[in-house]
């Protein structure tokens, strides 16, 4: 799959975000070491892991949920398959709609921004609820 | 081929907590917006289902609230007597929803809490999609 200057971004960013975990929780260990030189094919591999694992966090996701850079949009949509539920897909489209990067590391907070720059202003009522992802 | 999912091999998918209010259906798109994000904001079993009116209710204070707020700063003075009533429903409501600060205050803690839960964000596009008949999807 090829990856745009958007995507490599996010996966910049989602590495970035598996480093600031491994601090936080020492005991766990995300990241190779050393990490594969940026751009190379083990990097991409490595990136897009750390990507699926921040989405999960970011977006509170259920072990049995796929986050949108594991979503299968080939057209099958199928409710019992990890990957292909309906709910899976529409966000992955979603997404893509707004041009946001499939491994966005922060989804909620890059759809929020997204719909904001959308809307072509910044209502001072719109964010009620608490900011749903994770700080690290 | 594709990973299969809990679901397929019939295993039930549980999560052990309660199922989020769903707006009811004759409110409108702003109210609506806001009990999704009220729902979404708290912990799963912060509401019952017998709590729908009341929160409703507090969903139309506030919305009056932000209706009465732009009239008053588009300079519409008879607003303001609008924007009072709204905001003291708003806070006799957020009192018995605990939804207040001070409602929801524990009695000095003597450890810090524990900090909440991220909010599923397919249950909050589940929300966001229900319809008044209430389908659901997977």
């Amino acid at each position: 799959m090829g990856l745009t200057e958007v995507d490599v971004d996010a996966l910049r960013r989602a590495v970035e975000w598996g480093k600031r975990y491994q601090k936080s929780e020492p005991q766990i260990t995300l990241l190779p070491s050393p990490l594969p030189p940026e751009g190379t094919p083990q990097w991409v591999e490595v990136a897009t892991r750390i990507a699926g694992m921040a989405q999960a966090a970011t977006l509170g996701l259920r072990p049995w949920q796929a986050e949108p850079c594991n979503v299968d949009d080939d057209g099958v949509i199928d409710d019992a398959c990890y990957g292909r539920r309906s709910i899976e897909v529409m966000l992955r489209r979603k997404l893509i709609v707004l041009g946001i990067s499939i491994f966005e590391p922060d989804v909620p907070r890059a759809i929020e921004a997204a719909e904001r720059a959308k809307a072509g202003c910044q209502s001072p009522y719109r964010s009620h609820s608490p900011r749903m992802s994770r700080e690290l | 081929m594709p990973r299969k999912s809990a679901a397929s091999f019939g295993f039930p998918t549980v999560t052990g907590s309660p199922e989020r209010l769903r707006p009811p259906p004759d409110l409108g798109e702003p109210e609506r917006t806001i009990f999704v994000d009220l729902v979404a904001g708290t912990k799963p079993d912060a509401f019952r289902n017998s709590d729908t009116p009341l929160l409703a209710a507090y969903c139309r204070a506030i919305a009056l609230e932000r209706r009465s707020a732009a009239e008053l700063g588009a300079g519409d003075d008879k607003a303001l007597a609008r924007w009072e009533r709204a905001t003291k429903a708003m806070v006799a409501l957020s009192m018995r929803l605990r939804l207040s600060p001070q409602a929801r205050a524990p009695n000095n803690p003597s450890r810090p809490s524990r900090p909440e839960p991220v909010t599923n964000y397919y249950d909050r596009m589940r929300l966001e999609e229900a319809d008044s008949d209430g389908t659901d999807r997977g």
